[in-house]
């Protein structure tokens, strides 16, 4: 067997051929870590109503849509992590953090 | 790992990649590519340093969304986004990689016995399953030094330890990996 470092080093080199993902509205970021659950359908409600405000035309622009979901998902999310960052859902007592304040 | 650093143009950021508020409000910049742009063309490398950091194309993919969500909150704050981007994905990739210790390997690590007998695949086996028997700290150090060729002191900066011990942690993690690597027969 080879030396482990030059090993090591063709296992790094060889993730350059690894392609990387589209960016995609519905890809996202594990929605538990950023989406509430009611968050997440208030999200669809809101794709439902945009949707239909755009015209509810039978044959959408698809990259517009998917421009239109990604703004939205992202504003919300950043919205919601800045909410989130009030609370600690994962520490099961749930207690309150004080704004600002990192945890240890 | 803990505190904050300084980035260019004063703005500070947390082990997380937060950049305080007050600090985004003060740091102002006027050259900056749009967000859009900026993830057009620097979102592939940034995928590609955080998987060599976390060895999953899943976990990367995270990863990255979540450096991206952040950036964009950021957006207005952030000087240098290439340098933000780079130290926030680094350090998630850390938080990623210790996480991952605290619930169980990713299930593409540790397949040594899915009989391949492929010699190049078996020491692809062999790496993942050496790298998987170190410390998150190791592992990083390890991917900043040899996969992505960043210096002592920008390895320095994104993991938030003195640039002198660098080197002795680098070395360490070298034997470390040298010796899990070269029990797997």
């Amino acid at each position: 067997m080879r030396d482990a470092v030059e090993a090591l080093q063709d296992y790094y080199r060889s993730w350059s051929d690894e392609p990387s993902p589209e960016w995609s509205p519905t890809r996202s970021a594990p929605p538990w870590r950023i989406l509430p659950v009611g968050a997440a359908s208030g999200f669809a409600a809101s794709w439902a109503i945009m949707a239909f405000a755009l015209g509810g035309v039978p044959e959408p622009d698809p990259s517009r849509m998917e421009a239109l979901a990604r703004e939205m998902h992202l504003r919300m999310a950043g919205q919601l992590s800045q909410e989130l960052e009030v609370w600690e859902p994962s520490r099961p007592t749930g207690r309150r953090v004080v704004p600002g304040r990192r945890l240890s | 790992m803990t505190g904050m650093i300084r980035m260019s143009g004063g703005a500070k950021m947390t082990i997380d990649g937060e950049v305080p508020r007050r600090a985004a409000e003060e740091t102002t910049s006027e050259a900056r590519p749009s967000f859009e742009s900026f993830c057009a063309v620097r979102r592939e490398a940034l995928y590609h340093l955080v998987l060599r950091i976390v060895g999953s194309p899943d976990a990367a993919h995270d990863v990255v969304q979540d450096v991206m969500v952040q950036a964009l909150r950021h957006w207005r704050g952030i000087d240098d986004p290439e340098a933000w981007c780079r130290v926030a994905a680094v350090r998630k990739s850390y938080n990623c990689l210790r996480s991952r210790k605290r619930f169980g390997p990713m299930p593409s690590e540790g397949q040594a016995d899915s009989g391949a007998r492929d010699e190049r695949l078996l020491e692809r086996i062999a790496v993942e399953r050496a790298l998987s028997g170190l410390k998150p700290e190791a592992r990083t150090l390890l991917a900043l030094a040899l996969g992505e060729g960043w210096s002592y002191r920008e390895i320095a900066e994104a993991l938030q330890i003195p640039e002198g011990t660098v080197g002795s942690r680098l070395n360490k993690a070298k034997e470390q990996f040298r010796r899990r690597f070269e029990e797997y027969p």
